[in-house]
């Protein structure tokens, strides 16, 4: 894309089961239909097990023998790097014996700054600019948090971000409507909580607004803060507990909530979307926002459709050039 | 022109290829697949995926004309749909007919006044677009043709004269495209046939794929033929007919027995087709205008015409427009 | 044992013309429908050489004969063919004739030879109805008045006749989009037809989408019910657009203004409107003998749709006609 903005793709929405997406050629396929589309970056997703081979960086040089090696599978599709990497360090993986660890609790913060460097350093080594951060684990699987939480998943933040600085990386802490941060004050808190040099928040705009957060208002007010940017839409908003049921991530994310949702993840320009794309990419541009917005569709449908639908809307809604 | 215009101009040159997406469109539907022309929605979703990747324009079926009457105003107000969508037109038609020996039959000279019939009606419902090409396949299934005589291609060849003087009074050129399961889809029947053609009413119309299915190099006939060819389809293969695929009854399209998926977008592991050395022929021959890119059936066998169309695209970019565009 | 034979109509694995044209293809679907639990299947008529199971000419050309095709079915696990669905509207490329319709009169002669066409064939592959199209979408055609239903009438008793000669009955299959779903429209017309030569074929989601209960249409009618489809409906057309001109495209397959995604699924889908419990003991209890087709129409998974109609008819409505037939020897 030629933009005064920078764009990249999230390839999660092709990772949509255990055994799919692991063969290179389907990943090659994946890279052939994003460049085709004008998206020159990729963001990758942390991920665990052999299957997940784009998910951890001594996967990834399993697989392609080096950092250098990783970027040129990635030219060899003419896709020329990655922006970023989402990491969820309160996701148990095989790597690290299962170990489950919070944000909270301040005994896990040592395993969670170790558990990061292996990513920053990758990152570094790869040119991307982003540690994308889930900053805390869903609100149905924790009791509510206390302001000493916030403080505690503040602290082990500003660690992390220090590690990822020393490296030339940014940390994004990314906001999720089932984030036991939820409100729009939480949201501040713990951005309060953490260091503005350190520590970015990544704004993802069908998140905050199924979290019941509108995102144009949230980036005009915290605009300096926001260092990352996932771009995609939804149809639907939290009825206001939706987030608190148990086993949320199944029973309201895949399990339509109840309201036989089919799907909460739309396309840029989908019909009753409910985030004002438009509006918002012109508060970046305003703003001359100088980091990543990366377009993404998380597990919404056919993926080579998704991804043409939204390089449509970005070349003729948003005025962006495809080359 | 402004200084401005001419740096710019020498910056991105003119080009001379330019590239159309023929209709075969499948999407998985609420119900199971659907075509494009399930909706306006789902047409809007076909133009928007084809204009992301790049595409200028789209060929589309004459038989899509009903639709086009039904769920649009015809042909002129669909092709102002697919101009909202930022494409530039219906460059060409694929006439599908339905080949019957009992009335519909180029090598059969008793069934000629009825397909010229069905021509002078076609071009009249056309007339409101502009149009390159309409494309025929020239013979009917080579079963029902063979054995295939000079005879037959002499009568087939007078028949396309005839109604290529007809849609040359629309100003459309009457192209054959040469499916490996018609009747006239060897080598030496290809040069006997156009031996009888009028060049300028009957111009050859290279599908790389259906040419390499059946063993004719499409290189070396584009190379034969270049002044008279009037267009592309660009696909791929990976297998070669044997034995009598070309000639399977019922079918050979889809029910041949050594191979259940023909056709594959370009750029497609393992593909038989020289892509490289066809566009570097059609660079040599200074051809201007247009290519299409086709994908017959991309949905079987687990395959998606989103990623297929997105995929002969990336091919397109990085490989083909190095070598001409 | 019950006089009801359980089958499943292979429509929904042919979404799009260059679909299902394989005989791999057809092997994998039949043995799907065998172990799913049933064991005859109905076909649809369908014309050219991309449609190998769409008439006799087409099963002669890729089977070499009904008897090669009827092994092909025993191979799979399929004891037979249970019916044909033909809708008279479709053109015919083998015989290179135009749509027909039962409301013209010069048209009947042409429908009574297929229908025989179709009829003498599924004599052969152990079927015994034939499912004709009973009346043209009501927004191309306008409202039935007696004249036209007399017409539908005679046609289809000029066909059931015709087709008695093969030992296979005529059933009227009523779709949403028919004028006979109007009040008294298909009484009206059951009435004028011979008792003898034409029945009806109740289609459960057919009917609910038009706003008719099957189970009082099954009662209503009892002695005249000579075949089943099982459907599930997800929607009823309650605006009354099956009265718009184009119907078939603009609301059957396009969903109408409310733009319903799908108006059929298999029998017991999620939402499904058809409580398929109480026309099984409807039919119980007019003591229905003949074949139930299971149908989806279409679906997003042809397998998964036949595996869930599998399991609804052998864990929810076996039992119920078991019930039935232990009652009766009691």
């Amino acid at each position: 894309m030629r933009d005064t903005l920078r764009w990249a793709y999230a390839l999660n929405q092709w990772n949509i089961r255990m055994d799919v997406f692991v063969r290179h050629e389907d990943q090659r396929r994946a890279l052939k239909t994003l460049s085709a589309l004008g998206f020159g970056h990729i963001e990758l997703a942390a991920g665990t097990g052999r299957w997940d081979n784009l998910g951890r960086p001594e996967v990834i040089e399993i697989n392609h023998g080096s950092p250098e090696g990783f970027l040129a599978f990635l030219r060899s599709c003419s896709v020329n790097g990655v922006s970023s990497m989402f990491w969820d360090p309160g996701q148990p993986v095989e790597e690290e014996g299962w170990a489950f660890r919070s944000t909270r609790n301040r005994d896990d913060h040592a395993a969670i700054v170790e558990s990061a460097k292996p990513f920053v350093d990758f990152l570094a080594a790869i040119g991307a600019e982003q540690l994308v951060a889930r900053p805390v684990g869903s609100a149905w699987m924790q009791p509510p948090l206390g302001r000493d939480d916030i403080a505690a998943i503040g602290e082990v933040w500003n660690s992390v971000g220090k590690v990822a600085a020393a490296a030339g990386v940014g940390l994004a802490l990314h906001y999720d409507c089932l984030s036991a941060v939820h409100t729009a004050d939480e949201l501040r808190r713990l951005l309060d909580a953490t260091d503005p040099e350190l520590v970015g928040l990544a704004l993802d705009t069908a998140e905050l607004t199924i979290g019941g957060i509108d995102p144009v208002a949230f980036y005009e007010e915290r605009h300096e803060r926001v260092t990352h940017v996932h771009l995609k839409d939804t149809r639907y908003a939290d009825t206001g507990e939706e987030y608190r049921m148990p086993g949320a991530e199944t029973t309201m994310l895949r399990g339509g909530a109840g309201r036989r949702i089919e799907r909460w993840f739309f396309e840029l320009g989908t019909e009753g979307g409910l985030v004002d794309v438009k509006a918002f990419v012109a508060a970046l541009r305003r703003h001359g926002y100088p980091g990543w917005v990366v377009v993404e569709s998380d597990h919404g449908g056919n993926p080579a459709e998704l991804a043409m639908l939204n390089s449509w809307y970005l070349q003729q809604e948003l005025s962006v050039a495809r080359t | 022109m402004t200084a401005d215009q001419l740096a710019q101009r020498s910056e991105t040159p003119e080009r001379r290829i330019k590239w159309s997406y023929m209709d075969h469109w499948r999407s998985n539907g609420p119900a199971g697949p659907v075509d494009q022309w399930h909706s306006h929605r789902t047409m809007s979703s076909f133009l928007k995926q084809i204009k992301a990747v790049g595409f200028d324009a789209i060929d589309t079926f004459d038989f899509r004309l009903w639709q086009m009457y039904g769920d649009y105003g015809g042909p002129a107000k669909y092709q102002e749909m697919v101009q909202d969508h930022g494409l530039e037109r219906i460059v060409n038609i694929f006439h599908a007919a339905d080949y019957d020996l009992r009335n519909y039959a180029p090598h059969v000279p008793e069934t000629h006044e009825n397909i010229l019939e069905d021509f002078r009606v076609t071009m009249g419902h056309w007339s409101s677009v502009e149009l390159d090409n309409i494309i025929v396949m020239p013979a009917t299934l080579y079963y029902d043709m063979e054995p295939v005589t000079e005879d037959k291609l002499k009568i087939s060849a007078e028949l396309w004269n005839k109604v290529g003087e007809i849609t040359a009074g629309y100003g459309v050129k009457l192209t054959c495209h040469h499916e490996f399961f018609c009747g006239i889809q060897s080598e030496p029947d290809i040069e006997v046939f156009y031996s009888y053609t009028d060049p300028r009413y009957v111009s050859l119309f290279i599908d790389t794929a259906q040419h390499c299915i059946a063993s004719v190099d499409p290189v070396a006939l584009y190379r034969r033929h270049a002044h008279r060819v009037s267009g592309f389809h660009f696909k791929d293969t990976r297998n070669v007919a044997a034995g009598d695929d070309h000639r399977h009854r019922p079918d050979s399209e889809i029910m041949a027995p050594t191979t259940g998926k023909w056709f594959y977008e370009m750029g497609t592991p393992h593909g038989l087709v020289d892509f490289e050395a066809m566009m570097t022929a059609v660079r040599d021959n200074d051809y201007r205008g247009w290519i299409s890119v086709e994908h017959d059936k991309a949905n079987k066998d687990g395959g998606d015409y989103a990623e297929s169309t997105a995929i002969a695209r990336w091919y397109a970019v990085n490989v083909l427009e190095k070598i001409y565009r | 044992m019950t006089d009801i034979r359980w089958g499943y109509a292979l429509n929904q694995w042919k979404p799009q013309f260059d679909d299902f044209v394989r005989r791999e293809q057809h092997e994998r679907a039949l043995k799907t429908v065998s172990i799913a639990g049933f064991e005859g299947v109905e076909l649809t008529a369908g014309t050219g050489r991309w449609e190998p199971l769409g008439n006799p000419q087409q099963l002669i050309a890729n089977f070499g004969s009904l008897t090669g095709f009827r092994e092909f079915l025993s191979g799979c696990g399929i004891a037979a063919v249970s019916s044909w669905f033909y809708d008279p509207q479709q053109r015919s490329m083998e015989h290179l004739t135009p749509p027909y319709s039962p409301l013209v009169a010069a048209d009947v002669t042409g429908i009574v030879t297929r229908a025989e066409w179709f009829a003498g064939a599924l004599a052969q592959l152990g079927g015994s109805v034939l499912v004709v199209r009973a009346a043209p979408s009501a927004g191309d055609v306008g409202p039935l008045d007696d004249a036209a239903l007399r017409r539908l009438a005679d046609c289809w008793t000029a066909v059931g006749r015709a087709t008695l000669a093969h030992g296979v009955r005529t059933a009227l299959h009523v779709d949403f989009l028919s004028s006979l779903r109007r009040p008294g429209a298909l009484d009206r017309l059951l009435g004028l037809a011979d008792p003898a030569a034409v029945g009806l074929a109740v289609d459960t989601a057919e009917l609910t989408v038009a706003g008719l209960d099957p189970v009082e249409v099954i009662r209503r009618h009892r002695g005249r019910v000579w075949h089943v489809q099982y459907k599930d409906a997800l929607a009823a057309d309650t605006d009354e657009e099956y009265l718009q001109p184009h119907a078939e495209y603009s609301v059957r397959q396009r969903g109408g203004s409310r733009e319903i995604p799908r108006w059929f699924a298999e029998p017991g889908a999620h939402g499904g409107l058809v409580d398929f419990a109480a026309v099984t003991r409807a039919l119980l209890d007019i003591g229905y003998a003949g074949w139930v087709v299971f149908e989806s129409d279409q679906s997003p998974h042809p397998a998964t749709s036949a595996l869930l109609g599998g399991y609804l008819l052998q864990r929810d409505l076996r039992p119920v006609t078991a019930a039935a037939v232990e009652a009766a020897a009691r």
